[in-house]
C-alpha cells in the first residue's frame, strides 16, 4: 500500500516537471518566435523606408510631409529606425532626424506613451524626449522622475540631462537619491550627460547642497568635466569638510585639475587616519604637493602600513630636492631597514623610469 | 567615377554612407570587414578606401598595415571611421598611415567633404 502511494506521489512528482518543462518551453518558443517576428517586421519596414529617409535627410522637405506616409500602427517601427541613424549624426544630419521626433504626430505619440501604464512605451517616451533633446517634453518628462519605478527615474533623469535641463538639478538629483541603490558612481554618470556649462549651476549650489554627499557628487562633476572655477569652493571643503567621501571627492578633483594652490591644504587630509584618504593625499601631494608638506610625509614614512610608506616615499621623491636627498639618505640608513629597503625601491623605480 | 571601398560592419552606418557617397558621385564598393578587401584592392582601381577602426575578425588598423606593405595599393589614401571614446586608436591609424579620420557621431556634409578633399 505504502509503495503505491511513493509511486503515486513519484508520478506526481515527474507529471508537475514535465508540466514546467513543456510550459517554459512553450514560452520561450513564443518569445523566440514573437523576436523573429518583429525583426522580420522591421527588417520589411526598414527596407521600404530607409531610402526616404536618407532622401528626407537631404532635403528640406518638412517633417509633417513626410510622416504622412508612416501610419499610426508602425510608428514603434519607424522610432526604431530613427533611433539606428540618430544615435550615429549630429549636426544638419540629425536635427532633421529630431526634426521628425518633435513633429506634432510622433510628439503625441510619445506623450501617449509617457502616460500609458506599460513600462516599455513610457520608457520609449523617456528615451525619445531626451534624445531629440525637445524642450516642450520636458515638463512630461520630468514628472517621470517622480515615478516609483526606479528604471523609469533613471532614464527620466539621463533624459533631462540629454536636453541639458539646468534648471532641474535639484529635482533629478532629488530623484535619485531616493532610488532603492543610488549609487553616487551612477548619479555621477548621469549628471556627466549634461552640458559641461552644468558645472557652474552646480558651483553656484554647492554651499546649499543638501548634505556632504550630494556636495561629493558635485565635485565629481566637477572632476569629470576638469571645472577649474570651482576650485576656491571646493578647497574650502577639503580644508574644513568633515565626510570622508567629500575630502576624497576633493582630492581626486584637485589631482586631475593639478591645482597647485591646494597643495598646503593637503596637510589637514595628511592628518587624517583613514587609510584610503591618505593613500588619495600622498599622490595628490605627489602632484601639487608644496615642500612644507615634507616633514608630515616624511613621518607617515615610519607608520606600520606598507602602503602608506610606499605612498610616502614617492609623495617625498616628487615633492621637493630637499625631500629626495632626505629619501637618498634614508636608502642608506642602517637603524631603519623597513624604511629604507622602502626608499631604495622607489628611489630605483624612479631611475628606472627616468624621472 | 572615382571608387570608394566603404569597409565598415554597422549596417546602419554602412548604408547611409553608401547613399551619401553615391548620391554625391562615387562609386561605392560594400565590406562588412578587412576580409576579401586585398583581393578587391589588388584586382581594381581603387581611389579611397573608408574603413571603421573597431571590426571584428581584423580591425581597421591591422587592414591599413597590411595595405601599406603592397607597393601597388600602399598609396591608397585611408580615412577611418572611428567611435567617439576611441579616438586612441585613431592615433594607431594615423602611425600606420591613414590619411584622415571621422569620428562618430558624424555629419555626412562633412564626411563628403573631408573625402572630396583628399581626392582633390
Amino acid at each position: 500500500m505504502i509503495s503505491i502511494t511513493l509511486l503515486d506521489f513519484l508520478l506526481y512528482v515527474l507529471i508537475f516537471f514535465s508540466s514546467v518543462i513543456i510550459l517554459m518551453s512553450l514560452i520561450l518558443i513564443s518569445l523566440r518566435t514573437k523576436g523573429i517576428i518583429q525583426d522580420k517586421k522591421f527588417k520589411d519596414f526598414s527596407e521600404t523606408y530607409e531610402e526616404h529617409l536618407f532622401e528626407y535627410i537631404e532635403s528640406n522637405e518638412h517633417p509633417s510631409n513626410f510622416l504622412e506616409q508612416i501610419k499610426e500602427r508602425k510608428i514603434p517601427l519607424f522610432l526604431r529606425l530613427v533611433r539606428d541613424y540618430a544615435v550615429h549624426l549630429r549636426g544638419r544630419d540629425f536635427e532633421r532626424l529630431s526634426g521628425l521626433i518633435n513633429s506634432p504626430k510622433i510628439f503625441n505619440f510619445l506623450r501617449k506613451d509617457l502616460r500609458s501604464n506599460n513600462k516599455k512605451r513610457v520608457l520609449r517616451a523617456i528615451y525619445f524626449f531626451g534624445l531629440s533633446r525637445n524642450q516642450a517634453s520636458l515638463i512630461h518628462v520630468k514628472e517621470a522622475l517622480k515615478s516609483q519605478n526606479d528604471v523609469i527615474k533613471i532614464n527620466a533623469a539621463l533624459s533631462l540631462a540629454k536636453m541639458n535641463a539646468g534648471n532641474e538639478i535639484v529635482e533629478i538629483v532629488k530623484s535619485l537619491l531616493t532610488l532603492k541603490h543610488a549609487t553616487n558612481d551612477l548619479i555621477i554618470s548621469i549628471l556627466v550627460e549634461f552640458d559641461p556649462a552644468i558645472c557652474s549651476i552646480l558651483e553656484s549650489r554647492l554651499d546649499i547642497a543638501k548634505n556632504d554627499r550630494v556636495r561629493a557628487i558635485y565635485v565629481s562633476v566637477f572632476t569629470k568635466f576638469r571645472f577649474i572655477p570651482a576650485a576656491k569652493k571646493v578647497l574650502y571643503y577639503l580644508q574644513y569638510g568633515t565626510d570622508p567621501e567629500l575630502t576624497l571627492s576633493c582630492l581626486k578633483y584637485f589631482m586631475v585639475i593639478e591645482y597647485e594652490p591646494a597643495g598646503n591644504a593637503l596637510k589637514f587630509v595628511l592628518l587624517k587616519s583613514s587609510p584610503t584618504l591618505l593613500a588619495y593625499a600622498l599622490k595628490a601631494a605627489a602632484r601639487i604637493g608644496t615642500k612644507e608638506l615634507e616633514e608630515i610625509i616624511y613621518e607617515k614614512l615610519f607608520v606600520e602600513s606598507w602602503q602608506t610608506k610606499l605612498d610616502s616615499a614617492a609623495a617625498l621623491y616628487e615633492i621637493s630636492i630637499t625631500g629626495k636627498d632626505k629619501l637618498n639618505k634614508l636608502a642608506y640608513d642602517l637603524d631603519h631597514p623597513a624604511e629604507s629597503a622602502i626608499a631604495r625601491m622607489v628611489l630605483s623605480e624612479k631611475e628606472i623610469s627616468g624621472k | 567615377m572615382k571608387n570608394i571601398v566603404l569597409v565598415e560592419d554597422d549596417p546602419s552606418i554602412a548604408k547611409l554612407v553608401e547613399f551619401k557617397l553615391k548620391k554625391t558621385g562615387y562609386n561605392v564598393v560594400r565590406f562588412v570587414n578587412p576580409v576579401g578587401v586585398m583581393d578587391y584592392l589588388l584586382n581594381n582601381n581603387v581611389d579611397l578606401i573608408l574603413s571603421d577602426v573597431m571590426m571584428p575578425v581584423i580591425d581597421g588598423i591591422e587592414m591599413i598595415k597590411e595595405i601599406k606593405k603592397i607597393e601597388k595599393i600602399a598609396d591608397i589614401p585611408i580615412v577611418l571611421l572611428t567611435s567617439l571614446g576611441h579616438e586612441s586608436a585613431v592615433l594607431s591609424g594615423i602611425e600606420a598611415g591613414a590619411a584622415d579620420y571621422i569620428v562618430k557621431p558624424f555629419s555626412t556634409v562633412e564626411l563628403v567633404a573631408r573625402i572630396r578633399n583628399i581626392l582633390n
